[in-house]
């Protein structure tokens, strides 16, 4: 196809093949974000070609390529995607180390503007214009300066209340996922989510990351900073504590002080809206009777 | 060692937040693999922070402190050299 649109946090993302016989191939993982009609909240512009950063860009922040082998965070190269200035214009210029139709991809993002670009460099022309990193890249700078909140982070709906757990690689995100799972809770997502805040409430969504994943949102209630434990015990946060530990688990680029400012901003707006408490927990079910009686 | 003439500044280079009495303190960087600090200041670093203009010197701010929070010029000069040791040493100030 030339054109297709994913409906992501409420947003609504139109692609649009711009080169000569350019075929846009969705990831299994997306196909149940899409959605029908013409009204978007951005548009990207995906053409194929040679990926070339102009001599006036500035690289202003870069980072690695690391693996996750056993559990242990492997770098593979100093080289994975950088983040260019150009006037106005962010650029992301990344490898696409999953993409066997795609080499090297360019992300042109006019912050002002509602439509964007991508350039990537594939020899047959059929791309998948959210593959990896550039999904992830795609939904941060959108949700950035937005000023929503993308965040490490399984979040559940329970009993009409809802609950992001956050933390640290290893520390029991997608466990306590499952168990809120098999309580017969819905599992917004147990790996990454988008929060946005709304005057009648905070909401966190699901992104496109596993085959088959369903659209999903619910409202927040509580966040959790979470790690294992002996036995299930929270503990209130001081503001700055709570806004420290929730930044600690985001998504986001803080080479540009606007950035820094805005979601440092909405952090601290969310941490006035929602109750956020560290949890120790023992990964069993009864952390879901501790904490139906905690948010009593 | 602070040099109570000295005048600093913010750096451009830090974003600072007010979370009530608080600060949260968030360095701008390069790269993805130096993002691991975000620093608080409790109610009396807000105190200071605030009162860093870059016109007035160390010795002003702690004089500023010590009418503040009724403590001795001793400690309050005390206090106030080691938080802009500690700032000066993470970067977070300049001259």
């Amino acid at each position: 196809m030339t054109s297709y649109s994913l409906k992501i946090a409420d947003y609504t993302i139109l692609f649009n093949g711009m080169t000569d016989g350019i075929s846009l191939n969705p990831s299994p993982s997306q196909q149940s974000f899409i959605t029908a009609g013409t009204d978007f909240d951005l548009a990207v512009n995906v053409f194929s070609g040679p990926v070339v950063v102009r001599e006036e860009a500035t690289a202003v922040f870069k980072a690695p390529y690391v693996e996750e082998i056993n559990g242990i965070m492997v770098k593979k190269s100093d080289e994975f995607w950088t983040v260019y200035r150009l006037g106005d214009y962010i650029l992301v210029r990344t490898s696409c180390p999953l993409s066997v139709n795609c080499k090297e991809a360019l992300l042109v993002i006019r912050p002002e503007e509602k439509s964007w670009d991508i350039i990537m460099d594939s020899p047959t022309g059929n791309v998948d214009p959210m593959c990896y990193p550039m999904d992830g890249l795609i939904l941060y700078y959108l949700t950035a300066l937005k000023g929503d909140i993308f965040i490490h982070g399984s979040g559940v709906s329970h009993k009409g209340k809802g609950y992001l757990f956050t933390g640290r690689s290893g520390k029991g995100k997608t466990t306590l996922a499952g168990i809120f799972n098999d309580q017969g809770s819905l599992v917004v997502h147990d790996d990454r989510l988008i929060l946005r805040q709304y005057d009648n409430g905070v909401f966190m969504y699901n992104t496109p990351v596993y085959e088959n994943e369903e659209y999903r949102k619910a409202e927040l209630s509580s966040v959790y900073i979470i790690e294992h434990g002996s036995s299930n015990k929270s503990q209130s946060q001081p503001p700055s504590d709570a806004v420290t530990s929730i930044m600690a688990n985001c998504i986001q680029h803080h080479w540009d002080t606007g950035l820094i400012g805005r979601l440092t901003g909405s952090i601290i707006t969310l941490v006035s809206r929602v109750t956020v408490k560290k949890l120790k927990f023992v990964p069993d079910s009864t952390v879901v009777s501790y904490i139906e009686k905690d948010e009593c | 060692m602070i040099n109570l003439s000295t005048v600093y500044s913010h750096s451009p280079r830090i974003v600072a937040r007010d979370t009530g009495d608080e600060y949260v303190l968030v360095p701008v960087t390069d790269n993805i693999a130096d993002m691991k600090s975000v620093y608080t200041l409790n109610s009396t670093g807000a105190f200071i922070w605030e009162l860093i203009d870059g016109n007035r010197t160390v010795r002003d701010i702690a004089d500023e402190l010590q009418n503040e929070y009724d403590i001795d010029s001793k400690k309050a000069l005390a206090d106030v050299q080691s938080f802009f040791s500690d700032m000066k040493e993470y970067l977070i100030i300049v001259e």
